[in-house]
């Protein structure tokens, strides 16, 4: 990946994080997390596995952590995880259709919510949340593919 | 084994998770990355302010055309900034007497000694971590060039909010008496002493009684002091009152106090410097 690429895809990346931590202010009554930021790494990770890999996942959770101010590493590691799960079972993934991947990719995103809220809510925890993150991250995913080629329309990713 | 797309590689992708999984846990046992956060926390937002005063204000000053708005748009904010100084100094005017009687004080001379307020104004608040997480914190900048230091006592015009962490001298971290890793020892009136930790949500402290150790009778709404006893807080400020009472077994209950003073009430606060 070509340096002025990771430039933008970084900025891509803090903004989508900033519209999150907003969206999440207000979903926060309905016990709705939003997850656009981690759902956009599932679906470059998955478009271009070899540009996405497991380094470029660490670097934008270490920054993630920085800029949330929560326990460094933690979005690096569960971006990570995903990386690797994703390269893992990749021509598997690819024989999905686009509704089985919505699906597996809401169910990372439940996972994302659940370990994030052991860590960061630990005696607030609650299952209602990640149940209905999976749902949320669902119905995000059916629109994130538009976005992620419209936002990335001008690199090689 | 699974095969990877083209390039991939196994090594890296492996190492790759294990070196953050490690950081992750080193952070989490020991908080050894904190000053990496704090160096991150305090360049952005130097950054802001320098940006905002510098670059934005100017900017702002320079296009606005209707310069009776403005005057008055900044007399406006002058007076909020004064009204707010006036409410935290009526809390200490109020609450004078049990702020100066903390027990390392000298008893003998209390009518001697003067509360010193520094003032201090909101540089970063992360709301959404406050409403969803364990970390409640706020970072402050001292309105006067003074060192603070750790551990001193951050109140607003409702209350005692938590207590200091320096970073520099021009910033600092305050630790919310709801975060999850503050503790503040309590009192009720009739002399049951606890000590409260943070639950991780807005305004809400918790103590776990051990009903072993004698009958108490706890209810609903009952009020709840500072004891004093850990040296920082002073003794007999009023904390909250029993928001709800949770039966964790036959012989233990939980206390959940809902704190009076809401760190989203103001965006300025005093810093007790005794």
């Amino acid at each position: 990946m070509k340096l002025s690429e990771l430039f933008f895809v970084t900025i891509i990346f803090l903004i989508l994080s900033f519209i999150d931590s907003q969206i999440n202010l207000f979903l926060r009554d309905f016990l709705i997390v939003s997850n656009i930021t981690y759902l956009f790494l599932c679906y470059l990770s998955f478009r271009n596995p070899q540009k996405i890999n497991s380094l470029f996942g660490a670097y934008i959770g270490f920054l993630i952590d920085l800029h949330q101010n929560v326990f460094f590493g933690l979005h690096a590691t569960l971006f990570t995880l995903t990386i690797l799960v994703i390269n893992y079972n990749y021509f598997r993934l690819r024989m999905f259709s686009s509704l089985q991947i919505t699906l597996a990719f809401s169910f990372f995103a439940a996972f994302f919510v659940g370990f994030k809220s052991i860590l960061l809510s630990t005696m607030n925890f609650k299952y209602l949340v990640v149940f209905l993150s999976f749902f949320s991250a669902f119905i995000t995913y059916l629109f994130l593919p538009n976005l992620g080629k419209f936002l990335i329309k001008k690199t090689k990713l | 084994m699974a095969r990877l797309p083209d390039k991939s590689s196994r090594f890296l992708l492996i190492s790759t998770f294990i070196v953050c999984l490690s950081i992750l846990l080193i952070d989490y046992r020991l908080g050894a990355f904190k000053p990496v956060q704090n160096l991150y926390n305090s360049s952005s937002i130097f950054f802001q302010v320098f940006s905002k005063e510098v670059i934005l204000n100017p900017m702002y000053r320079s296009l606005s055309s209707i310069k009776d708005t403005k005057r008055a748009m900044e007399e406006n904010q002058s007076l909020k900034q004064e009204l707010n100084k006036q409410l935290i100094e009526n809390y200490i005017i109020s609450n004078k007497e049990v702020l100066n009687r903390n027990i390392f004080f000298d008893l003998v001379n209390l009518e001697n000694i003067e509360t010193n307020l520094l003032p201090a104004k909101v540089l970063r608040f992360d709301v959404n971590q406050y409403l969803c997480c364990n970390k409640h914190r706020i970072f402050l900048s001292p309105e006067l060039t003074s060192n603070v230091n750790s551990f001193k006592v951050v109140i607003n015009r409702e209350g005692i909010v938590g207590q200091t962490i320096k970073i520099s001298a021009s910033l600092f971290e305050v630790i919310l008496l709801s975060d999850i890793s503050h503790k503040i020892p309590i009192q009720n009136e009739e002399g049951f002493y606890c000590e409260a930790s943070g639950l991780g949500m807005p305004k809400k402290i918790f103590c776990d009684v051990d009903l072993t150790l004698g009958e108490r009778d706890f209810e609903l709404n009952q009020r709840f002091f500072s004891s004093g006893l850990g040296g920082i807080f002073p003794k007999g400020i009023e904390i909250g009152s029993i928001y709800e009472i949770q039966d964790l077994s036959s012989k233990e209950v939980r206390l959940i106090i809902e704190t009076n003073a809401d760190p989203l009430s103001s965006n300025y606060f005093g810093v007790l410097q005794q």
